[in-house]
């Protein structure tokens, strides 16, 4: 990054010359229609009405184009896309299809797909290479994605999908929902969860070879996620473990966290589950009652694990927590994270909530000192635009 | 023009514990959180836009709605941050997209509509600038608007631009060179050409 840059000035110019209309613009939206959930109606009607007859003139374009019983279609890139074609992403470019319904289909480079078959809320779709495939979910939904000999049947969904003809491997990341997988090496059908991940080569005899597997886990927002939602995978502090039988870790590691912590509370509850855990579990069973929202067992983990093992990894990734979780200590547990882990995953976050607690308690120099800090070290994180503020850049 | 000293006032505090009790799906909890996090929304939006573009309110109410609406599906709120970052990306992509798309039904060029500079917050030059840079950011894809505005006017190293986006890192950099080389010899002649040169010794 070339420091100084004419651009990086002229960004800069740009962002502040927009700081109070955004000051303006936040004072003007409206929490209660957020949170009713509702669309905001667009103040400027002239601009409502020719959307308005947008949207008729391409109604009755899609009607004398389609067939009035399949209202159908998708777009590739910005023009129409065809039944029957197959399309291809070029070496280093993602490929977008929108199809009539808002799901969408995001080619990775070189992948191709062809949509086979295309109805209202029904797609059957052939694919190679991989994909992110996002199905909205209707109450008429049904999409197969055909990968090699493996048939996905989804609902409404995200997901990655991919299939490697010269391998003949087939790999599916779910995101969020669940689909069905049909092929080789599965008895019958195979249902796979959000968080899970399964793959599989073929032509594959025995259902041993096919290992359903914990996703990735990400701390922060997912590098191929594209989108938010797809943002939400598994803590890190949550143990791996591919083959474990169905209990409270299993669930905890598929971020099953409901059906976690009845699995819990079956064995007694945290404090007995507690009695017998590793450092690692120990650190899941706190995870499972954070994210269920028993902050207080959660809190009760994490202190367990710092008098347990102080000065272990553990215990400095429990001090993490305990910062999240306890607004009164919170400082004191975050400084202890970073006097143990000062380059650990938690310690942009660790600093950042640092900075905004100093800033909250008015405490000027220490806030200028933290941003610093942060900007020393995460010049573009998440609390890099706070941190700015504070440090008068 | 500079930004003020150290200052407080522009810090919107999260209270421990409030993003919490909003994804377990406490309504007081979650009010309180949209207002602490309008700012950062507005904020986001306004960089990724322009400060004169005319959807400003309504793009940031559908980003405010859209955490709302998604909130309970955060798993982990210590992603928080990013979290909103990513969302408000990916809800001002989606209205760039859809206003290349209606765009050859509608008269003239919908981000150019307004005069909407509301007070006298920024010297002429540099309003007249940014301005300028935004129209000309207007005539290009969505994505290589954003990758400029991400990369130049929200900071981002070029590695967060190219997940925001979804774009490989050299994709990335082939579109921002190719929108630098255009806002060039774009700018060749106007006040924006004098502002890139002229700042630059500021």
């Amino acid at each position: 990054m070339r420091p100084d840059s004419e651009f990086e000035r002229l960004g800069a110019e740009a962002a502040r010359a927009g700081e109070d209309t955004a000051h303006r613009v936040a004072s003007r939206l409206d929490v209660s229609k957020a949170l009713r959930a509702e669309r905001p109606t667009t103040p400027r009607w002239l601009v409502g009405a020719a959307v308005m007859a947008a949207a008729a003139l391409v109604a009755v374009v899609l009607r004398i184009s389609w067939p009035a019983q399949a209202p159908a279609g998708f777009l590739v890139g910005t023009a129409a896309g065809e039944t029957g074609s197959w399309v291809v992403a070029s070496a280093d470019e993602h490929l977008l299809l929108d199809f009539h319904d808002g799901s969408t289909v995001d080619l990775s480079p070189l992948a191709k797909l062809q949509v086979e078959a295309l109805g209202a809320g029904t797609a059957r779709v052939q694919l190679e290479g991989q994909a992110q495939i996002e199905v909205k979910h209707r109450a008429t939904t049904s999409w197969q994605v055909l990968a090699g000999p493996y048939t996905v049947h989804v609902t409404g969904t995200k997901f990655r999908v991919s299939w490697n003809e010269e391998r003949q491997a087939f790999s599916l990341a779910m995101q969020e929902g669940s689909v069905r997988v049909n092929g080789p090496g599965l008895e019958g059908s195979r249902q796979v969860f959000g968080g899970q991940r399964l793959e599989l080569v073929a032509p594959t005899p025995a259902p041993s070879k096919a290992a359903l597997v914990p996703a990735e886990p990400a701390l922060t927002v997912a590098e191929d996620a594209g989108a938010p939602q797809s943002a939400q995978t598994p803590p890190r502090d949550l143990p791996k473990s591919p083959q474990r039988p169905v209990n409270w870790q299993s669930l905890a590691a598929d971020a099953r966290y409901p059906e976690a912590w009845q699995a819990v509370l079956a064995l007694g509850g945290p404090q007995t589950v507690l009695r017998s855990a590793s450092l690692d579990d120990a650190l899941a069973l706190g995870a499972v009652a954070r994210l269920t929202n028993r902050l207080d067992e959660a809190r009760s983990v994490y202190a367990s694990i710092v008098t347990r093992a102080p000065g272990s990894s553990a215990a400095t990734n429990a001090h993490f927590f305990l910062g999240v979780l306890s607004p009164a200590s919170a400082a004191t547990h975050f400084e202890a994270y970073l006097q143990g882990a000062p380059e650990g995953d938690f310690a942009a976050e660790a600093v950042g909530r640092l900075l905004e607690l100093a800033v909250g308690s008015g405490d000027r120099g220490k806030a200028m000192g933290l941003a610093q800090r942060y900007l020393e070290r995460w010049p573009t994180g998440p609390h890099a635009t706070v941190a700015k503020q504070v440090a008068g850049r | 023009m500079s930004l003020p000293g150290p200052s407080l006032r522009v810090v919107p505090l999260r209270s421990p514990g409030l993003v919490e009790r909003a994804v377990a799906g406490e309504a007081q909890a979650l009010e309180a959180l949209l207002r602490t996090e309008a700012l950062h929304v507005a904020r986001y939006v306004t960089n990724l836009l322009g400060r004169d573009d005319p959807e400003l309110d309504d793009v940031a109410q559908l980003a405010l709605t859209d955490l709302a609406r998604g909130i309970s599906q955060l798993k982990d709120p210590v992603a928080f941050v990013g979290w909103v970052r990513a969302l408000v990306v990916a809800r001002v992509h989606q209205v760039l997209r859809s206003r290349r798309r209606r765009s050859w039904l509608v008269f003239g060029e919908a981000t150019e509509a307004s005069e909407r500079l509301e007070a006298p917050d920024a010297s002429d030059e540099v309003r007249e600038g940014v301005r300028l840079l935004y129209r000309l950011l207007g005539q290009r894809s969505p994505e290589e608007r954003l990758i400029f505005a991400l990369r130049y006017v929200e900071g981002l190293a070029i590695r967060e631009v190219a997940a925001a986006i979804g774009k490989s890192e050299a994709t990335c950099k082939r579109r921002l060179a190719d929108v630098e080389q255009f806002l060039r010899s774009s700018a060749a002649g106007t006040a924006l050409e004098r502002f890139l040169t002229n700042r630059g010794a500021a």
